[in-house]
């Protein structure tokens, strides 16, 4: 029977190639509309999964970012588990900062007295006869001026420019988790770090934030140096509850000066929102509102989402559409076969071929070359599922065109061929 | 001699696009094995039908027709043509996509019958109709009327079948052709002991059979035995 199947798809090369053809169009669409869906799919995973959506405390303009003196209950909301933001949160980025007015020589080595340096300055007199003259003063300092003029306190490295390896900042050669570490240590500029290098540090410490009556808030601490970090900078890094710590005891209202943060969960980005609105005010630029706001940049992710999500809405229309396109092509080219074969089927039908066995052998002669094309396409197109629904739906089409000349006796179907 | 189909009080009609046409109305015959039979009448007159229902191409709507004593009706119709009635027409009716020897093949294949003896019982019976071998690979389209009746013949006989059933065989050949045709149906029936059964218009040919069936409007009218 498969040497007569293939005689007659030989013998027919136009009606075989054009179906083979036909079937390989149908296919390749189909597979190619499902291959896409999927692609669009784990690319719409890959999204949700992966894309980070930055959120940072601004002002209430939504301008600044830094410097926001933020008080203690912005940084408790933020971290609160249970009525708070922390169960949408990672890689949480807060930044505390303190000025530094100086390092007090203290009973290490580190800065000593002949590190002093000599402050000129003038001092106003009058002379015998009552003139105010001006007489240049020297003396020594009571502490050292220091070359760094700032503390800041980082919960993760990335929050500082200072630590950014593209830029050179290779930030500490001595501990990994070093901005999570609840100690009092910090990272100094390279130069410094020899002659330093585990040694406590006395700081003579201010928040550059005044107090109301305009006096400054001031405060000491002895920090231990562990590390460095590239280049000639001005700040002293230490992690971020360092800091705090430090800090409230200068200033007990003010308990960071940045946030920042990704979401764990892209798809709840909604709900964060919203619960974030119990404390943060909605940025606006002709606000004057005392409150932080809050910057989620999402808009990017939402526009990707909603374009893939989209692709696959119309791919999902195409796919059903397409498969009855596959369905019509099976029952069309079947029936044009079926057409042109009638008397053929009722000569095999009077030789003794039964119905069912000649349903078999007609739908083997019109699925042997559309079921190797969609194998071919399915294997070029890694999608053979679909080539094989394509190839089902295919069958069909020719099943229900094979039915008729089957079934009918073959004296009618002779007679009308006469 | 020994009846191979009877037919008892068959009826049969059937309904076309403006009545219902009685085609055969209580027929009754008997057919012998090593005979050969004419069923003569007008067209229309219901002799394609009656082989049909002789064929198990139709069936009975009333009455019996009895291969062998069994009941037609109660067989697998389409076993009984691939193994016990053959039929040939007017038109040939051969695949014209396989050759002259793969359509004499075709009948044997279905009956399970080994190639190579399939082969050989093909290039026997073609030889037989008078198909020379070098025929043997042409198509149907490219063979003359008579040639191609003469290879329907072979299928019919390649495939051993006791019961020829010839609807008009000569109907589209010329006398000469017509002559061949009639006389390898004729020693089918006579040196092979198969029961032929033909229908046709000619009186010549019909005066050639052991027998003769007259059909009119339907109904089968007497066995005329003749003298030979």
């Amino acid at each position: 029977m498969i040497g007569n199947v293939c005689k007659r798809i030989i013998r027919r090369p136009f009606l075989s190639l054009t179906g083979l053809l036909l079937a390989c169009a149908m296919c390749f669409v189909l597979c190619f509309l499902v291959k896409y869906r999927a692609e669009q799919e784990e690319g719409l995973r890959q999204v949700r999964e992966t894309y980070q959506i930055l959120c940072t405390v601004t002002d209430a303009r939504g301008v600044d970012t830094d410097g926001l003196r933020l008080a203690q209950n912005y940084v408790e909301f933020v971290g609160s588990e249970e009525s708070g933001l922390a169960g949408y949160i990672k890689e949480l980025r807060i930044t505390r900062e303190l000025g530094i007015d100086g390092i007090i020589p203290g009973n290490n080595d580190v800065f000593t007295e002949d590190d002093l340096e000599e402050v000129t300055s003038w001092q106003f007199s009058r002379d015998s006869e009552g003139n105010e003259v001006m007489e240049e003063i020297t003396f020594k300092a009571e502490f050292v001026t220091s070359p760094w003029h700032m503390l800041l306190g980082l919960s993760d490295p990335v929050c500082s420019s200072l630590t950014d390896p593209a830029r050179g900042g290779a930030f500490t050669s001595t501990v990994e988790d070093f901005f999570r570490r609840d100690e009092d240590i910090c990272l100094v500029p390279e130069s410094y770090y020899e002659r330093l290098a585990g040694k406590p540090v006395t700081f003579s410490l201010y928040s550059p934030y005044s107090k109301g009556d305009g006096t400054p808030r001031e405060g000491r601490a002895d920090i231990t140096v562990v590390g460095w970090y590239k280049g000639e900078g001005t700040a002293v890094l230490v992690p971020y509850a360092c800091a705090q710590r430090i800090g409230y005891k200068i200033s007990s209202t003010v308990s960071a000066d940045s946030i920042a943060f990704f979401l764990n969960d892209n798809t709840k980005v909604d709900e964060m929102k919203e619960k974030a609105r119990e404390v943060f005010a909605e940025p606006a630029p002709s606000s004057f509102s005392g409150r932080a706001g809050l910057v989620v940049k999402d808009s990017v992710y939402r526009l990707t989402m909603q374009e893939m999500e989209g692709n696959i809405r119309q791919v999902g229309r195409l796919i059903p559409v397409s498969l009855m396109l596959s369905l019509l092509t099976g029952l069309l080219t079947g029936y044009l076969t079926v057409r042109g074969e009638t008397k053929t089927y009722a000569l095999r039908r009077t030789l003794g071929v039964g119905a069912g066995r000649l349903i078999l052998m007609v739908l083997s002669e019109q699925l042997l070359l559309p079921a190797v094309g969609a194998l071919a396409v399915g294997l070029i197109l890694g999608q053979l599922r679909p080539a094989l629904i394509y190839f089902v739906c295919h069958a069909a089409g020719c099943l229900l065109a094979v039915l008729r000349p089957a079934l009918t006796a073959p004296t009618k179907l002779l007679r009308v061929q006469e | 001699m020994e009846n191979v189909l009877t037919v008892q009080n068959v009826s049969f009609s059937y309904r076309n696009k403006y009545q219902t046409v009685n085609a055969v109305k209580r027929a009754d015959c008997s057919f012998e094995r090593g005979k050969a039979y004419a069923i003569v009448g007008k067209s229309g007159s219901g002799k394609t039908t009656l082989l049909s229902l002789l064929a198990g191409l139709e069936l009975p709507g009333g009455g019996t027709i009895l291969f062998d004593g069994k009941s037609t009706q109660e067989m697998d119709r389409d076993a009984y043509r691939r193994d016990n009635a053959a039929v040939i027409y007017q038109n040939y009716n051969l695949f014209p996509l396989l050759t002259v020897m793969e359509n004499v093949l075709y009948s044997m294949k279905l009956k399970g019958v080994p190639n190579k003896e399939a082969k050989e019982r093909a290039e026997k019976e073609l030889a037989a109709v008078g198909i020379t071998p070098d025929q043997f690979k042409r198509f149907p389209p490219q063979l003359s009327g008579g040639e191609q009746q003469r290879v329907a013949i072979a299928r019919a006989l390649a495939a051993g079948n006791e019961i020829i059933l010839a609807d008009e065989p000569t109907g589209n050949l010329d006398e000469g052709n017509s002559e061949q045709v009639v006389d390898i149906l004729l020693r089918l029936a006579h040196e092979e002991n198969r029961c032929v059964i033909i229908i046709t218009h000619d009186a010549e040919i019909a005066a050639r059979m052991d027998a003769i069936y007259t059909m009119r409007d339907g109904v089968l009218e007497g066995n005329q035995e003749n003298e030979q």
